[in-house]
């Protein structure tokens, strides 16, 4: 019998609904499970105890009486500490907003609460969401970096001190956190997942991420959290299909793409070798593998990234930037002085290079149902200092395509190893299909043994 | 202002930007970001090495 805090979120969620579960126990389970490791791990920042117990009692009642809120009812969720939630600080790691507390929830918390899902706490974050270094620890080797920027909600979910968190990805900061920890990370299409009331990196390329660790997980958070909201000017009103449906439909074989040319040469041999392993178990297992090429417009993606990014993190931090510069971190403040240096005319040519790149993905990606890639080109590098490499990711990103990551085996240093499959715009029903195919087939449940 | 043209070298586009963070922000604070500004050079000049079809409009909200 699994103490409660193992319970992924679709086995809580169940056992709730059929009353063998009470989400207060759930909720207490959790909190002592943080009070056990927390003070090495440094995952959270802020829990109300208090609150988070009221709530689970709320919950309890009302499924006692069999009512149900919706698909998370008494379910904890955990949130990287760049979602505002309406009388919580939300600090984004960082001095400028130390003090700041939001009178609103994020569309995406708003939602979580709708369905049911309390909120256990705020992870945390590199400074807004950047690149300086957290003080998280990676569970898995305290001396190789946990990778960032969702690094708390990474380390929560992969030591089972919540079954699900949200994170964000500007860059790759959900799937190679998620990689480097051995966990399942999501990010869907731009625009499906509202990013109102999320402190913004760079508004174009900002994602909502999702950790967990399974991939039924992944798609039960998305059901919950997908959908138009006209508080976001980037939000989609692309209809919301049935996630768990489509991800039922689509559970079987896929004709996956495989991309060597670049992933290959970037790879360290044992990343490689072990993306090669995996793809000869999936085509045993059934699946049918392709090769495809990389469009033209792949060599200047990277660039054209760094570049929206840093001048959009500009605008947003100038005002604050005028009189508290020293506050920043210096990987942040130097990311959003270089934007102060950019020229309008080439961070639009930035995004006109985006679109002709996303349009180029989409063409390549079409001829197959997902492309498989390694999540990351090397593991957790043993380095607090860095948060690791994003460059695997930034494509999915730029693009604004949907990508999950899935644990793929461990190195020879026993660090999680990891395969991210992309897909065409709003698919992530026939992503996650494939996903939870390939989850299967490959059979694998990583678990850091001082945390198991 | 920084002045670039679309084809200029890396070398060519760091100075500029070099020049516009010691406008902005002085000698050493210019100093400090040197890293960051010949990487910036080096991803605008990556950008101007490609032609983008005339009638492409930016991307922003994919």
């Amino acid at each position: 019998m699994p103490q409660p805090y193992e319970l992924t979120v679709s086995q809580a969620a169940q056992e709730i609904k059929d009353k063998k579960l009470s989400p207060v126990d759930l909720a207490l389970s959790l909190l002592e499970r943080i009070d056990d490791t927390d003070k090495d791990l440094k995952a959270w920042v802020t829990i109300d105890r208090e609150e988070v117990l009221t709530n689970a009692k709320q919950r309890e009642d009302e499924a006692r009486q069999g009512k149900t809120r919706g698909l998370l009812h008494g379910v904890p969720v955990g949130l990287k500490d760049i979602f505002y939630t309406a009388g919580m600080k939300t600090a984004a790691g960082s001095k400028v907003y130390a003090d700041f507390v939001p009178d609103f929830d994020a569309t995406s918390v708003a939602k979580i609460k709708e369905a049911g899902g309390i909120i256990l706490g705020k992870a945390v974050t590199t400074e807004f969401a950047t690149a300086d270094p957290s003080p998280t620890f990676n569970p898995w080797n305290f001396e190789h970096t946990p990778g960032g920027s969702s690094s708390g909600s990474s380390v929560a979910v992969a030591t089972k001190t919540v079954g699900a968190a949200l994170g964000s990805q500007t860059g790759g900061s959900t799937c190679r956190p998620a990689a480097y920890n051995g966990i399942v990370g999501l990010k869907a299409t731009y625009g499906r997942i509202s990013r109102y009331g999320v402190v913004p990196v760079s508004w174009s390329l900002d994602h909502v991420g999702i950790l967990v660790r399974t991939v039924e997980d992944a798609a039960l958070m998305l059901q919950v959290m997908s959908g138009e909201d006209i508080n976001d000017p980037g939000s989609s009103s692309e209809p919301v299909p049935d996630f768990m449906k489509q991800m039922a439909e689509h559970d079987r074989p896929p004709t996956i793409g495989i991309v060597s040319h670049y992933y290959a040469e970037k790879s360290t041999p044992e990343v490689w070798a072990n993306t090669q392993e995996t793809v000869d178990r999936l085509t045993a297992a059934g699946a049918e593998v392709v090769e495809l090429g990389l469009p033209d417009s792949f060599k200047s993606c990277h660039s054209a990234q760094r570049i929206v990014m840093n001048v959009e993190c500009a605008a947003f931090h100038e005002q604050f930037h005028a009189t508290q510069a020293e506050d920043y971190g210096p990987r942040v403040r130097a990311g959003m002085e270089m934007g102060m240096l950019v020229p309008a005319t080439k961070y639009l040519q930035a995004q006109r290079l985006r679109r002709q790149f996303r349009n180029d993905m989409v063409q390549m990606v079409r001829q197959v149902d997902v492309v498989l890639t390694p999540t990351i080109p090397a593991p957790a590098p043993r380095d607090r200092n860095t948060t690791g490499d994003a460059s695997f990711q930034v494509p999915w990103t730029t693009s604004g395509l949907p990508t999950i990551t899935l644990p793929s085996g461990l190195s020879e240093d026993g660090l999680p190893l990891a395969v991210q499959l992309g897909a065409l715009p709003f698919e992530e029903g026939k992503m996650l299909g494939a996903a939870k195919w390939c989850e299967g087939a490959l059979g694998l449940s990583l678990s850091p043994p001082n945390y198991s | 202002m920084v002045n670039m043209k679309p084809k200029d070298s890396v070398e060519a586009i760091t100075v500029e930007l070099r020049a516009q963070a010691v406008r902005l922000w002085g000698e050493q604070r210019a100093g400090e970001l040197e890293a960051s500004i010949e990487q910036t050079a080096q991803q605008l000049w990556d950008l101007g090495q490609e032609t983008v079809h005339r009638d492409l409009e930016p991307g922003f909200y994919q």
